[in-house]
């Protein structure tokens, strides 16, 4: 019985995936220019300067956009269909792509807030979102 | 800045398409590749460059060498490159690059796979060929969902409506069908697209590029090769463009690096989007022309749909575009954009002709707007 895909994340990855197993959803922000990035390079990708601090986002975002997939990604999912997947904003400025649970497919819209759920894959926890 | 040489596509070749289980990639490759040498009116021996792509089906190390081994060929010019959809585009860009350094005269340019039967065996192959697993694929993202959002944005900050995205999806049902040629060459009406299966909303089936076997090829010549050829098409310009990988990574969901590509290419060719009588626009999903048309510079940003009420993009109507069918009804490969520019430059477009085409512009797209090449070609004169 195969099962979702859990992340498995390369040797640079690993620390953010391990924060999520503490349900903290991070991200880095450039010691020199203050970006805020996702993607967990070591030097920033506006100003390649090396030092970053590490933000935990307070849970809290914006739909920036979705769809409802009424085909499934793979046979792990056609339970699903139809679901949800959004891009969301967190209000630390990032931005994230995830499903939306707990929710009626045809009742999101652009730029409805939600906020972050956590939800168990196999021995991963991962960042999901809901609407408020 | 540009050089005064000047450079020419003077051979195209395309395998049959949809269907080819006796083919593997690299035969659809070499098969294409022999069309257009042919097409030319050249020998092997006038071959001194390649440039070609990947597969998804058989991957290869080093691609471009394993098909001159099939061909036969040692070039003095030779590389495979992968910036997605946009490989054959760029590929042409890079041809010309070798061939006004003097490296090369005459370069083969190919892009061919055998998606539909190499991936009938796993529906999931097509699902985790692209994207990320990590931050996709984890929440059961695939292409078409990327692409997918990125109409539903443009839908929200411009009005633009389902009907006006259908209306791409009827436009390259209606060319493949009038030249009786492709893999879904079939007329559809708008009711008959929004009616389809949904796969990821706002797009459904017909509005999705087909999955396809096939090949396509481009001989790109320097000026004195030209000059010999019955029937070469002046490359005049050319431009990249390149973005995120990633969709979630764009601060604007609505705007795509094709912007610079145009830019690039018309600045190049010395010619503007009123000059381009027929454009080959890729058309992976619906939504990719309507913004790569705002962004070329067609029309304004948000205006799209509306232009495609108000031109039409069919051919006989005021702006066509996939004069072949496109990803969309001809098959799922970029550069059947690039045969069909050519063909149209050289009057040979048949059912789908364009009156008077003298300049035709062709636009790849790779990855989620992440890669694109734009090529501007004029009649040879």
């Amino acid at each position: 019985m195969s099962t979702k895909p859990s992340p498995i994340p390369p040797k640079d990855t690993e620390w953010f995936w391990n924060r999520c197993n503490d349900e903290e959803l991070v991200v880095l922000e450039c010691d020199a220019c203050e970006s805020r990035r996702l993607l967990p390079s070591d030097s920033c990708t506006e100003c390649w300067h090396e030092e970053s601090n590490i933000i935990v986002c307070q849970g809290g975002g914006t739909i920036e956009s979705y769809t409802v997939m009424h085909y499934p990604h793979s046979q792990p999912f056609e339970g699903d269909v139809p679901y949800v997947i959004a891009i969301i904003e967190v209000d630390e400025g990032v931005r994230f792509m995830s499903n939306l649970v707990e929710c009626e497919p045809n009742t999101v819209n652009i730029g409805d807030k939600v906020e972050i759920v956590w939800e168990q894959r196999d021995d991963q926890t991962i960042y999901q979102f809901k609407p408020v | 800045m540009h050089t005064d040489q000047r450079v020419a596509l003077t051979g195209i070749g395309e395998t049959d398409v949809g269907e080819t289980p006796e083919m593997d990639s690299m035969d659809l490759y070499a098969k294409a590749c022999l069309n257009a040498v042919e097409d030319a009116g050249l020998e092997k021996e006038d071959i001194d460059g390649v440039v070609t792509g990947y597969s998804m089906v058989d991957p290869e190390l080093m691609h471009s060498t394993s098909l001159c081994d099939r061909l036969g060929l040692r070039p003095s010019f030779s590389t495979s490159l992968k910036v997605g959809g946009a490989t054959p585009f760029v590929g042409i860009a890079h041809a010309a690059s070798g061939i006004r350094q003097g490296q090369c005269e005459n370069v083969l340019v190919a892009f061919a796979d055998n998606r539909r039967t190499g991936w009938q065996s796993s529906a999931s192959e097509f699902a985790s060929t692209t994207g990320d697993i990590e931050f996709q694929h984890t929440y059961g993202a695939m292409v078409p969902s990327f692409y997918a959002m990125l109409a539903q944005r443009h839908m929200h900050e411009y009005g633009t409506t389902a009907e006006q995205l259908a209306k791409i999806s009827v436009a390259a049902h209606n060319h493949a069908a009038l030249r009786n040629k492709g893999q879904r060459a079939r007329e559809m009406s708008v009711d008959d697209v929004r009616e389809s299966t949904m796969i990821a909303e706002p797009l459904h089936k017909p509005e999705c590029a087909l999955i396809s076997d096939c090949g396509g090829a481009v001989v790109v010549s320097g000026e004195e090769t030209a000059e010999q050829t019955d029937n070469p098409v002046e490359l005049i310009g050319y431009g990249e463009g390149h973005g995120s990988r990633y969709i979630f990574r764009r601060d604007d969901l609505t705007i795509s690096e094709a912007i610079q590509s145009g830019q690039r290419a018309f600045s190049m060719a010395e010619r503007s989007p009123s000059d381009i009588d027929v454009a080959e626009l890729y058309d992976c999903f619906a939504i990719t022309p309507l913004i790569t048309l705002e962004d070329l510079g067609f029309c304004d940003k948000g205006e799209g749909g509306t232009f495609i009420d108000e031109q039409g993009i069919r051919v006989g109507e005021g702006f066509p575009i996939n004069t072949h069918g496109g990803e969309l009804a001809f098959a799922g490969s970029g550069v059947f954009h690039i045969t069909e520019a050519v063909r149209q430059l050289r009057g040979e477009g048949g059912a789908t002709q364009v009156k008077n085409a003298e300049t035709a512009l062709a636009h790849g797209v790779g990855g989620v707007l992440s890669t694109n090449g734009t090529l501007i070609m004029e009649q040879w004169s």
